[in-house]
Parts: structure tokens; sequence; C-alpha cells
């Protein structure tokens, strides 16, 4: 049994640390893969901040590129694709996740999007020759040329920048340095060091003179791999966390034997037995309990750790796929863990036998004094005692036993809790909800020049509305407002930087579909729906400022002369809904359609996205694509993809999640059956005394049952009321990196925590009957000390 | 007859380390008999007292007690009937340690659901001068201590019988006069069935009948 408790707890060690160490490399594999290994990237860099960045010792690895932004392609252009034209070191360092092939080095070589190859019309094969026709500017004048080009790499989609028909194409070094002589440089860097990565790349930026909005942090990479005293802060609370609760599991058993060890010990010490071998023989113990119960721990963690693996390497294919990765040293330190608990619960019956004298020992009771209860009765005495009062005595009495088994059992409920409400507020449907709101989507070409075009009009929308298939149709309009500059100052970075002497700010106006969908993720009701239509009120992206619900800011119609007005900011988003490309300077604001009308802004409808039937995705995604096919100015995006890809890792989070919250559940369900089966036979000689007195079977099922049954409310009681708390801030902590996390209560998880321990409960205590049963009651009294 | 014991054997373990605890034994008592059992250290006294006392199923043989044999009845009955018609007083002293005195004592009618007659137990402490201690928890009371709460909570259901495994073993010859008296002094009055082990002849002497046992049987009974 002790063996049992000790693997118990090492195995929860163990599981947890190693799905932290798992999730830990994953996001670190997939951060990697997704943007490249570099913590910053610097931009817009002049030869001599080039030269003093290159040569900074802090840097371990860099890259460089060259931004060809004179360069365009009207191929591109007509399908309505911002490409990045230019030079790129480090794709075949792999900076750039290829699909397959290398990068160019002959100027008739290049590496497109997989995507974009696709949709010039051209198969996405190495050695394929494609023509494009180019336009060049340089100081003034503009060259058309038309140039083949051998496409020698393939860049893999990533479903995010294809929704937003962003692409990318890397030429040799030499022909990006012809082509634009005065090319935009950008310098990816690897550091020496992930401590305080953030601020050593900020320093080096700064260093070098650069401007703050020079220097992007790669947060993805920098945010698995960053070190600093904040994040191993987080990581020791964890662990302490965790520590605390297996030595609670290990002390909670220890404790229960304590009062006997103290009494065998007492004996010993009674029959000559010296300090030193008394020692000797508790360390023996402990050590031949704790070697056994850590190997079994480990044995028990990792194989029920390692019994995902393959399961989860199924479930997603690619970088975000969860591994189970078990780190040796893991191993080793949560091995050394369970050594040293073990041995400072033993430590504890042999030092409180070293404090007392041997007959206090012998006759050691761990009941407490009677308190002041007890006293009063001295004048008057009861003349009942019911059932009850023997449960109260026993759990009053022993308050210290009592409190260590709730606390034991406090924890790790604890840690299941917290573990529970940040998967639970993990809603990943939250994740694609948040990038895109249907399933398909036609958007007009921004054209600003032509104020008479409406090219998704009355006629479009009719069409779509009435296709067969779709189900909600959801548009959005827009135009441009200027920023009081007074208030921009209040809410948006990087204010020196902008160029532009108005400062501009897209608003988007949703219709009543779209925004009550965006105000269920703001988890608003229908009443903020009426106070945007009628009112001057807005929904802010925190993505581009810092914006609170209630603040005000003024904005002006575009063009000049026109009077400014106050509008209330009535709630944030975390990003913009529908995918946006850039943005301007003053960033998104989301008004209601009704907004538009009464102020008289733009009315046209600029994207229309649907949401479709299952089965008619196919015949849905056709008929949009005719309209676009026959309107180039027209996009036609799917999100099918994003979907999928969200659908994989939210497919892995979520098993990630319900392996590790299942394996905590199991370790804190044993460790509830652990307590109730060591109480039992540590009071085997009371309980089958109390049933010679005459207890009946019936008075004896109440009795354990109700002991059990008030432990069990109390640690649910402090585990709620404290896992709730712990679980918001927890999830707080993770906001910062996940912008789909929404706080929710755990309610599945604290529902099965109460089932499962109420379950367990009444099992337990049957199995005791059961057991008591098996011997006669003589023979219990007799033998059971 | 209120309580009567047919050919009881109690047997423990198998083959050649077999222990024949008890061994074909009849056993009869009368309604306010006071019976003393007497014989050797490891006789068998106690093993037939948890026989009688419905603690321990024989291995073979039936106890009959008012006209019910014991030992066929379930086990919760069992218990019932146990703390309504019998008190025991055991040779360990049995206290319940989270519980004081004053609640162990009661617990046998508590657990029936009945209320307990203060003043009727209050006489029974006194009389054991134990009244001091009924708040203390069993652990700081002494040996002889112990063993008279454990007599009083064997009193205080007032049960038909009472059997007491060497009630005054830890005592000195007041206290264990003390307590005799007493014992007499409520059977006397309730008209109990009072069966008593012990080692000390004077107390053998007090009841009405002696039975002595011998490896397991009943040797000889001596008429008083
Ligand atoms: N559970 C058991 N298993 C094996 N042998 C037992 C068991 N209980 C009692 N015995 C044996 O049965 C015999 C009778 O024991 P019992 O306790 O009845 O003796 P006793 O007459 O009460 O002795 P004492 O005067 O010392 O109390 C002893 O030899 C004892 O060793
Ligand atoms: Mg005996």
């Amino acid at each position: 049994m002790t063996v049992g408790t000790v693997a118990l707890a090492v195995a929860l060690i163990f599981v947890v640390l190693t799905y932290f160490y798992s999730d830990d490399q994953r996001s670190k594999r997939e951060a990697t893969n997704e943007l490249g290994a570099y913590h910053v990237q610097y931009e817009h860099l002049s030869p001599k901040q080039q030269e003093e960045i290159v040569n900074n010792p802090k840097i371990q690895k860099h890259y460089l590129s060259y931004n060809s932004k004179n360069v365009k392609s009207g191929l591109f252009e007509k399908l309505n694709i911002n490409m990045a034209i230019g030079y790129m070191e480090g794709i075949n360092a792999g900076l750039i996740q290829l699909r397959e092939g290398r990068a160019p080095v002959t100027d008739d070589e290049m590496v497109l999007d997989k995507w974009v190859i696709e949709e010039m019309g051209f198969p996405s094969k190495l050695g394929e020759v494609i023509p494009l026709d180019l336009q060049i500017k340089s100081t003034g004048k503009t060259e058309y040329i038309t140039k083949s080009f051998k496409l020698v790499g393939i860049v893999d989609d990533i479903a995010v920048r294809k929704a937003a028909r962003a692409g990318l194409m890397f030429i040799s070094k030499t022909l990006s340095q012809r082509y634009s002589p005065d090319p935009d440089i950008v310098i990816f860097a690897l550091l020496n060091s992930d401590f305080n990565a953030t601020s050593t790349a900020h320093k080096i930026g700064e260093g070098a003179k650069l401007q703050e909005d020079q220097i992007q942090i790669n947060e993805r990479y920098s945010g698995a791999y960053e070190q600093n005293p904040v994040s191993i802060l987080k990581a020791a609370i964890i662990v302490f966390v965790i520590l605390i609760s297996a030595a609670m599991v290990i002390y909670n058993i220890f404790n229960i034997y304590l009062s006997e060890q103290i009494r065998l010990f007492g004996m010993m010490k009674a029959i000559g037995m010296t300090p030193k071998q008394l020692r000797s023989m508790i360390l023996t113990e402990g050590l031949i309990i704790s070697l056994a119960g850590s190997s079994m721990g480990l044995l028990l963690g990792g194989g029920g750790s390692t019994a995902f693996i393959p399961f989860l390497g199924n479930m997603a294919s690619g970088n975000s796929a969860l591994y189970v990765e078990l780190s040796p040293y893991i191993a080793c330190a949560v091995f050394v863990m369970g050594l040293i608990l073990v041995m400072l619960s033993v430590y504890m019956p042999a030092r409180k036998v070293g404090s007392l004298t041997e007959i206090a020992a012998i006759r050691y009771n761990p009941a407490g004094p009677l308190g002041k209860r007890s006293l009063d009765t001295k004048s008057k005495l009861k003349n009942s005692i019911s059932g009850f009062s023997l449960v109260s005595a026993q759990l009053i009495r022993y308050r210290k036993r009592t409190w260590v088994t709730v606390i034991s059992i406090t924890l790790t409920g604890f840690i299941f809790v917290v573990t529970g409400s940040i998967f639970s507020s993990m809603n990943i449907d939250n994740m694609a909800g948040s990038m895109v709101p249907g399933d398909y989507k036609l958007s007009a070409a921004n054209l600003d020049s032509d104020e008479q075009l409406d090219l998704l009009n009355d006629k479009v929308m009719q069409q779509v509305k009435t296709m067969p298939g779709v189900t909600t149709v959801l548009t959005e309009m827009y135009d441009v407002l200027i920023y009081n500059k007074q208030d921009a100052n209040l809410h948006l970075k990087d204010l020196a930087s902008m160029k532009n002497p108005d400062i501009r700010t897209d608003i988007y106006a949703y219709d009543d579909a779209l925004m009550t969908s965006t105000l269920k993720r703001l988890g608003k009701d229908d009443s903020m729906l009426t106070e945007l239509r009628s009112g001057d009120n807005l929904i802010a992206v925190a993505e581009d400022g810092g914006y609170q619900v209630g603040d005000k800011i003024r904005l002006a119609k575009f063009g000049e002369g026109q009077k400014e007005r106050v509008f209330t900011i009535v709630g944030v988003l975390p990003n913009y809904v529908t995918y946006k490309g850039n943005s301007s300077d003053g960033g998104v604001l989301i008004a209601h359609q009704d907004l538009f009308k009464r102020l008289d802004l733009d009315q046209r409808i600029k994207q229309v996205s649907v949401q479709v039937n299952e089965g008619q995705q196919g015949e849905v995604e056709r008929n949009l694509k005719g309209i676009a096919t026959a309107d180039r100015r027209i996009t036609f995006t799917s999100f099918q993809e994003t979907y999928q890809e969200f659908n994989g890792m939210k497919k892995v989070l979520q098993l990630a999640a319900n392996s590790l919250t299942s394996a905590l559940l199991i370790i804190s369900i044993f460790n509830l059956i652990n307590s109730n089966l060591t109480s039992m036979y540590a009071r085997k000689r009371e309980i089958s005394l109390v049933e010679a007195i005459g207890m009946s079977r019936s008075q004896l099922t109440m009795q354990l049952g109700s002991e059990g049954f008030i432990v069990i409310l109390f640690s649910l009681l402090i585990t709620f009321s404290l896992g709730i708390p712990a679980g918001y801030f927890g999830v707080g902590m993770f906001k910062q990196s996940a912008s789909y996390v929404q706080y929710q209560l755990p309610m599945a998880a604290m529902l099965t925590l109460v089932c499962a321990y109420c379950t367990v409960q009444v099992v337990t205590t049957f199995y005791m009957q059961w057991r008591l049963s098996k011997e006669s009651l003589m023979e219990r009294i007799r033998f059971s000390e | 007859m209120i309580l009567q014991g047919k050919k009881l054997c109690k047997y423990y373990g198998t083959g050649e380390s077999q222990v024949k605890a008890i061994h074909d034994v009849d056993f009869a008592v009368a309604k306010g008999e006071f019976i003393s059992i007497v014989g050797q250290s490891g006789a068998g006294k106690s093993t037939l007292m948890h026989i009688i006392g419905g603690l321990d199923a024989p291995t073979s043989g039936e106890v009959i007690i008012n006209g019910t044999s014991i030992y066929t009845m379930p086990m919760s009955p069992l218990a019932v009937f146990r703390r309504r018609q019998i008190g025991f007083v055991f040779q360990a002293f049995n206290l319940v340690p989270s519980l004081n005195v004053w609640e162990n004592i009661i617990l046998p009618i508590g657990l029936d659901g009945k209320k307990a007659e203060v003043s009727y137990i209050e006489d029974i402490l006194n009389t054991l001068g134990i009244y001091e201690k009924r708040t203390s928890l069993p652990t700081v009371l002494s040996g002889g201590q112990q063993q008279r709460v454990a007599i009083a909570r064997a009193l205080a259901a007032r049960p038909a019988i009472v059997l007491a495994d060497e009630p005054t073993g830890n005592l000195d010859s007041r206290s264990s006069n003390n307590v005799l008296d007493l014992l007499r002094l409520s059977v006397e009055k309730y008209n109990q069935t009072l069966i008593v082990v012990t080692h000390n002849d004077e107390v053998a002497k007090l009841a009405d009948r002696t039975v002595r046992v011998v490896d397991g049987s009943i040797a000889a009974e001596v008429e008083q």
C-alpha cells in the first residue's frame, strides 16, 4: 500500500512534467517550422545599420533578405495576390519551410508558394518554367520586361497566408540586386542565448540606432524559447505546486500510520534499541519503500504517457502534433524527488519518537485534546450519542489526520480543476472562428479610384443568397475615417513612424448576423447589438492599439474640412474576425451597417461570406468561383483549408488535454481510494470493537460512508474555492500567448470530479464492508494491531 | 435456560498445527445465575466467552439464547441482539480511542437510538470511582481505570446477560471488591445473568456455580 502511494505520487509528478515538457517541445517545433528559427527581424536597414547588426557578437546566426518592393508583376495583380518578391538567405537552412526543392542560385531560378503556382495555372512541379511579366520601377522610370523563371523550390502552403492572399516569391541574390540596387534590407537574427532574448534583441537594435518599429520580434519563436525571470518563475510555481501535492499524497498515507509507527518505535526503544539502530531501521525501511515506489511510479507514469504516442502521432501529422517526449533528466529528477519525499515522511515519526519518552511513545494517541466544548459538558452530560457523534469524534479529534487527508485530496483535485479550467477555456473553435466567419468568401478588389463601381451589387448578392446550400450570408462594408491626432496618441503605438499627415483608420461595417456572431465571441448579448445599431458605438481591435471598453475617440470622415464626431468603444476584440491584409496606420474599427447609413459612409458591400450546408459545399464552391471567374475583380476565397488546419491542431490539443486531465483524474481518484483504504486498515480494530458492542452493518456503512463524504465535501469545497480562482489566473497567464483563450468555468471537469469522488466513496465503503466481513469479529479485534 | 451452548467446538488452523481451543463443550445457564469460569492460561476461557457472547462463531455446535440459535441470525440482527441483550467486558480493554469515557459508555445505547439514563450511569461511575474521569480519552487512563470503564459500558444498557473476561485482573483488592459488589447488585436488581472469567479464587467463590475449563473442555462444575 505504501509503495503504491509513492508510485502514485511519483507518477503524478512525472506525468505532469512530461506533459509540460512535451508541449514545450511541440510549441518550439511548431514555432521553428512556421516562421523559422530566429528571435528577431530588423527591417528597413541602412547599409551602416546592417553592418553593425551583423557584427554584433550577441548574434549567433543571421540571415539577410532583400525585399524588392519596386518589382511587381501584372499577373499577380490580376489574380489579386499580394506578392513579396525578393532574395532571402537561410531558405536551405529552414528559415522558410520548403515543400520541396532549394533556394534559387542563378538569375533564372525562383521559389514560389504552391497555391500561387496553382492559381497561375501551372503544375506545382520542380523544373517547371514560368514566364512572368515584370514591371520594375527605378529612379522615376518604369521598365516592363517578360522573363522566364525555372521553379527550383516550392513553399508549403500556410492556410492563413493563403486566405489573406499574401504570396512569396524568392529570386537569386544577384538578380535581386540588379533589379533593386537599393533594396529594403531585412536581417533575421538568431541570438546566442534564449535568456531574456526579447530585451537583448531590442538592445542590439537600439545599439545600431534603429527605430522601435524596425525591430520585429518573432513572437512565435521567442514565445516558445525565451527564458526570462518571469517564465522561470512560472515554471517554478508549477513544479512547486505539483511537488507539494505529491508530498501531501505521500505524507497522508504515512501520517495515517504515524501513530502505529510511533507506538512501534517506542516499543523498540523500550526493549533496548539504540537511537542509532532505530534510525538505520527506519532508513532501510524508507529506502526500500521509496526505491520500489519511485521505480514503479516512473514505469506507471512513463507507460501511461507512452501509451499515447502512436495515438497522438496519428491524429495530426506535421508540426503541431504532440509527441510524448520522455526526458531522462525529468525521469532522474522525479526519481530523486520520490526518494527525498519518502525519506522526509518516514523521518517524521522517527523525530517524534525521539522527542517522547518510551512510555509516552507506546501509549501515543493522535487524538487531539478535547477542546473547550467537552470541558463544558462537565456540568451537563449528554444523555444520547448518535452515529454522527462517532463520525465527528473521529474527524475532529483526529483533526490533524483529517486535515492531511483533506489537503492531500484537495491538492490533487486542485491540479485537476486548474488544468481543466485552462483546457476548457482553450475554446479551439474560437481559434478558427476568430480568423474566418464562414466557409467561403467573395471580396471586391479595393479600387479606391472608382467611386461608382459596385462589384458586389444587389444582383450579385441576390445570386449568392439564393444559391442552394447557402445557409447564412454575412456582409461587410468598408470605409476610411481620419483619427483625431490627440486620441490617436492615446491609443496607437508607433505614431512617430507614420508618414501620412492624416491617420487613416479602416472601418468595417457588419450586418446583423456577422455582428451577432462577433458579439457572441465577446460574450455580449443582443442588447449590445441595439447599442451598436442606434448609437455612435464601435468595436475596437486590440491588436491595433490599446483600447478599453468605455474609451471615447474622435474620428472624422475622409476628406477636407470634415467635422469630428465622438465614438464610444463598447467592445474590444483580441483580433480581427475576418482576416485582413494590410491595415491602415490607425488600425481597424468595427461598426454596424446602420451606422454607415446614418453617417452616409460607403454603402457598397465589399465582402460577402457564406456559411454552407455540409453536403452542398462542392456545389456552392463551384457557383461562387463562377462569379469570381466572370469578373476578375472579385476574388474567391475558401476557408476550408484553414478550417482543416485548425481542426487538426484542435484534435491534437484536445486529445493531449484530455489525456493529461484523465491522467490527473485517475491519480486523484487513486489518492482517494488510497486514503480510504489506509484509514480503514489503520482503524480496523476500532471499527471491529464498535461492531462487537453492537453496531449493525447498516450503521457501520453509514458511519464509514458519512466520514468519507464529509472529507470529500470539505476537499471539494476547498478544491473549488481555490481551484476556480487559480484556474482563472492560470487562464490569464495563458491568454497572453493565445488569443483564442477565453475563460470558461470548467463545469465538465468539476462535475466529473464530484461524480468520480462520490462513486469512489460509495464503492470503497462497500469494498471495506466486504473486506471486513471476510474475517470474523474476534480475529479482527485480536490481530489488527 | 436463558443460555445454552450445545456441542461447541472451536478449532484454529488445520492439520498438525491445529489448535482445539474449545472441544465439545455443553453449557447451560439459567436466568439470574452468576457463574464463574476458571482455568489455566490458554485453557480456552476467553474463546468460550466470545462464542457465547455472539462475537465469534464456533467451528461446530450452536449457542441458544432465549430460544434463538444466535449464529443462524444474519450479521445485522446479531449486532442489534448483542447491544440489547449482552454486555461484554473484554480481557484487553477495548475502548474506542476517539471517544471519551462518557461517550464510550453510552455508545451501545446510542447505537440503539435510545437515550441513556444519566443518573443511573452517574451512579455506576461513582461506584466504580471513575466519575472524575468521565471526559477523559481512554489513552490517558490507567489500566484499571480503563477496565472499569469497560465494565460501566457493559452495564449501561442493562443487558440480560453480562459477560466479563477477567474484570478484576488489573485491580487492587478494594477496587476489585467495588466492581464485584456493583456487578452483583446490578445482577440482583435487574435479574441479569452474569458470567465472569477469573483467576481469583475469592471472586470465583462468590458465584453460584464455578466452571473449570481444562484444555478446551469443561472438567468440573462446582455448585456453591
Ligand atoms: N485466533 C487464534 N488462532 C490460533 N490459536 C488461537 C487463536 N485464539 C486463541 N488461540 C489459542 O486457543 C487457546 C485458548 O485461548 P484463550 O484465549 O481462550 O485462553 P484463555 O483461557 O482465555 O487464557 P488466559 O487466561 O491467558 O486469558 C490458546 O492456546 C490460544 O493460543
Ligand atoms: Mg483469556
